[in-house]
């Protein structure tokens, strides 16, 4: 497998079909009588390969241990962010403040040496605020020209914190970025340097002054996470580890290249069909309107998911598999996956409401009725 | 390393083909069971060949369908070990991407056939294998539930009980066969009746219920009548001599062969006493008729009309009766009519013609030729209607007593209060059916009446009820040939009495 390129400034990188040159999933598999194990001893794998699929497990590892220096429990929010970058999604964080998003991504950014920026949203912060904007300079012999200054956007790791509380048009251009890795101004696109990660704040709804993302915009997360407040040995950890200082101590594990090395890695993770027709099944039965969706849909969702949402857990499902030691992709990981994917693309009804039942009691029986 | 594989495919293999084979025997075994056990409640029978076609059939097709069912496939193998040992769908993953290359998929396969090397032989699930005896005790319970529950006896009210021949009905009716053998009738003839005899044997072994024992019984009997009986024209030829005038002939066939009674052939002797009495009675019969011949030979005028009269009817009778020629009796009154007519013709003729030597030859040759014909027709009447009555008796059936000539076109002939019959005479004549008093004269007393009745007059009914005790009661054989010994002496001692 070729290498990644680092992808100089202001040119369009090299798209990942071609850096990937292996074919890993294989074309129509025999017939079931015909196929059997081929006769091996030992798997024929050159040093290398194994090595990164080795080393693959030591860095998550590593990661987790410099993150565990700078941030105390919320494992699950830890693994599933991990999991995001890996894969290469945005997440959106819903908690409480002080619960340590902020850290999280700092801890991230320096563990990963990766550039980190954060970017407050107000309901007065224009797009240029956020992408960059023309500025007119003037140099030494007193000539004018237009000089493009890079916004907070052009980073690795984003915090964009309380995005719900900025204008839909800001919160667009935010999300334009967020899918294309590109920022275009004044008809010129400035390519963003990859891995690139967003790790978006919401305040809750019911307080005023906020612009709820729309649904559509939603879709392009990968995860949503819950962060609630920590346990009391947990908080005990928080209060005990910031007095020695509120600095984040993780050190650099691994770096961008090795980040999109892992994604690459990620990707050749084998998954059978049924699992992928679990997944497929999941997201099809949060769909109220088809015949086929269970009891469960019909009486609590309003609308379902989208085909992102598929593809959101399988790829989610393969790094999730790597980070645990497995080679392959099991039910057990889709099901892991599905409140994380699903919990902000289902939208449930006030039936659901009513019987004070939240989206995730809701995704747990549709998965359960699902297999 | 896919040897381990190959090792959980051929054990699923095998447990396959052993669980269809005792679903096989499980299915076989109800089949059989489902089907004998009805049938047995209803005391139906079938050759035991239809339960092995059934058993065979269902265990056979049971097996097929369940081998079909449960045969394994890699595919099935993988998810079931994945599923059993919680590995995360780690064997269908290298069992899918089996021929995939790739170092992820080659890693992923090591690592499954590293486990699949580890893993512990496959453990029989409990609930399953209970299942599985619980449904072969069923299948075992119904079987011999079925094989040793007995055939229902269908209750006696029913329309068709059941029956089965007993030793004491074998010995009784070999004891016929001997009774035959024994007689006066000619071979063929014993042959015939022997032979019907014998097959009747035979069918009562093979009947199951009274309705196949009495079709035995109606079937034999119409045999034996036709060996017996088969060579007897005395009716025939008797209702033609009616229509053609002769009615004191016809009367005398007619009664002539079937003078003899059944319970009188009790021994060869009875025969040779009763052809002497035929001869008196068709001596009897026929003198009237003598004298008349031998008065109008002195009256010339009249005979030569009278014999006309006589031959033209008797031979009218015999060629419209459609016996054939070489029948004795045939024979016997077709020289008579013959003969008549050469009396008749010798009259009047011009050669010297003793008209009285003539009838004395022509009346002394029918009344030997007549009754030995009319004795040999009427002891074969008897004989048949001995072995009738016989069976009837033996098998429950009405006795047929008294065979009061209902081929007889006369009436006054055969009249049984009628002094001049010799038969009525017979010495220690007591009671009985029809015109033949036997038995003895003295008198026992009849409860019913309060009177003194002959012992004679109620043998018959005396040996019928016997009879009828003999079948229902519970008597050894040596006890039921005691009694019927008595019965035979009570007969023949009567008959000795003569």
């Amino acid at each position: 497998m070729k290498s990644w390129k680092k992808s100089k400034k202001e040119e369009v990188p090299v798209t990942e079909a071609e850096q990937t040159e292996e074919a890993v999933q294989s074309a129509a598999p025999a017939s079931e009588e015909e196929r059997e194990f081929p006769e091996i001893e030992a798997p024929v794998m050159s040093a290398s390969d194994t090595a990164r699929i080795d080393r693959f497990s030591a860095a998550i590892k590593r990661i987790k241990d410099e993150l565990a220096k700078d941030f105390v429990g919320q494992q699950e929010v830890v693994d599933n962010v991990l999991c995001a970058i890996i894969a290469g999604g945005n997440v959106l964080l819903e908690g409480v403040p002080g619960v340590g998003k902020t850290r999280l991504v700092r801890s991230l950014g320096k563990a990963l040496r990766l550039p980190f920026s954060r970017i407050q949203f107000t309901p007065d912060l224009m797009p240029s605020d956020v992408t960059g904007t023309n500025i007119i300079e003037q140099d030494a012999g007193g000539r004018m020209s237009m000089s493009f200054q890079r916004g907070p956007i052009f980073s690795n790791l984003i915090l964009a914190d309380e995005i719900n509380r900025a204008t839909p048009k800001t919160q667009a251009a935010m999300l334009e970025v967020m899918q294309e890795h590109k920022v275009t101004v004044a008809k010129k696109t400035y390519a963003l340097e990859e891995p690139f990660f967003v790790l978006a704040t919401e305040n809750p709804i019911e307080q005023d002054g906020t612009y709820p993302l729309p649904e559509a915009q939603m879709d392009r997360f990968m995860f949503k996470l819950l962060v609630g407040f920590p346990s009391v040995e947990d908080l005990i950890g928080i209060v005990n580890m910031t007095q020695i200082t509120m600095d984040e101590t993780a050190e650099a594990v691994v770096d961008g290249p090795a980040i999109l090395e892992m994604r690459e890695l990620a990707k050749t993770v084998p998954v059978i069909d049924a699992v992928v027709k679990f997944a497929a099944d999941i997201v099809a039965n949060s769909h109220p309107e088809l015949e086929s969706s269970p009891s469960v849909t019909k009486k609590y969702i309003k609308y379902g998911a989208s085909p992102r949402a598929a593809q959101a857990l399988i790829t989610c499902a393969k790094v999730r598999a790597l980070m645990n030691g497995h080679y392959n992709v099991s039910y057990q990981d889709v099901k892991a996956l599905a409140c994380p994917v699903l919990r902000h693309r289902v939208k449930i009804n006030y039936t659901a409401i009513s019987e004070k039942l939240t989206v995730d009691d809701v995704i747990k029986q549709l998965v359960n009725e699902t297999r | 390393m896919n040897k381990s594989f190959e090792k959980f495919k051929r054990n699923e293999w095998l447990a396959a083909v052993g669980m269809s084979a005792a679903i096989g025997v499980f299915a076989g075994l109800f089949a059989v069971g489902a089907v004998l056990l009805p049938l047995k409640l209803c005391g139906i029978v079938i050759d035991e060949i239809y339960y092995a076609l059934i058993g065979g059939g269902a265990g056979l097709t049971a097996f097929a369908l369940a081998l079909l069912f449960l045969r394994p496939n890699a595919k099935k193998i993988a998810k079931d070990l994945d599923d059993e040992y919680a590995l995360h769908e780690k064997v269908q993953t290298a069992y899918e991407f089996s021929s995939a290359s790739g170092p992820m998929v080659e890693r992923q396969r090591a690592d499954a056939y590293d486990t699949l090397d580890a893993l512990p032989r496959r453990r029989v699930k409990t609930g399953a294998l209970l299942k599985f005896l619980i449904t072969g005790v069923a299948a075992f319970a119904l079987f011999f539930t079925a094989a040793f529950v007995p055939f229902r006896n269908v209750a006696a009210n029913s329309e068709d009980p059941p029956y089965e021949i007993t030793g004491w009905e074998i010995q009784r009716i070999r004891d016929l066969i001997a009774n035959v053998q024994q007689s006066a009738l000619a071979q063929t003839e014993k042959d015939g009746a022997v032979a019907a005899l014998e097959a009747f044997i035979t069918a009562l072994g093979e009947a199951k219920t009274e309705s196949a024992k009495t079709a035995a019984l109606t079937e034999t009997l119409g045999k034996t009548e036709a060996a017996v009986t088969g060579a007897n024209t005395y009716g025939t030829i008797s209702s033609f001599l009616q229509s053609a005038g002769q009615a004191e002939l016809a009367a005398i066939v007619s009664r002539g062969g079937n003078s003899f009674r059944p319970y009188t052939l009790l021994s060869y002797t009875d025969v040779q006493t009763y052809r002497k009495n035929q001869g008196d009675i068709v001596a009897d019969r026929l003198s009237k008729r003598e004298t008349d011949y031998r008065a109008l030979f002195a009256e010339v005028e009249g005979l030569s009309e009278k014999l006309t009269e006589a031959a033209s009817g008797i031979g009218g009778a015999l060629l419209l009766s459609a016996v054939p020629a070489t029948d004795p009796l045939y024979a016997v009154l077709g020289d008579f009519s013959a003969r008549l007519v050469a009396v008749r013709d010798g009259i009047g003729g011009t050669e010297p013609y003793d008209g009285q030597a003539e009838l004395d030859a022509l009346f002394g040759k029918v009344y030997e030729t007549l009754t030995e014909e009319l004795a040999e027709q009427s002891y074969r009447g008897a004989m048949n209607r001995h072995i009738a009555n016989f069976l009837r008796d033996l098998f429950g059936l009405p006795i047929e007593t008294g065979e009061t000539d209902e081929e007889s076109p006369g009436g006054t002939e055969d009249d049984p209060n009628n002094p001049s019959d010799p038969n009525d005479d017979q010495p220690g004549g007591g009671g009985g059916s029809g015109d033949t008093r036997y038995g003895s004269d003295d008198e026992v007393y009849d409860p019913a009446t309060g009177e003194y009745v002959q012992y004679g007059d109620i043998l018959d009914e005396y040996s019928a009820e016997i009879q009828k005790l003999l079948r229902e009661g519970n008597l050894t054989e040596e006890q039921r040939a005691m009694v019927l010994r008595y019965i035979e002496m009570l007969y023949g001692g009567i008959q000795a009495e003569e």
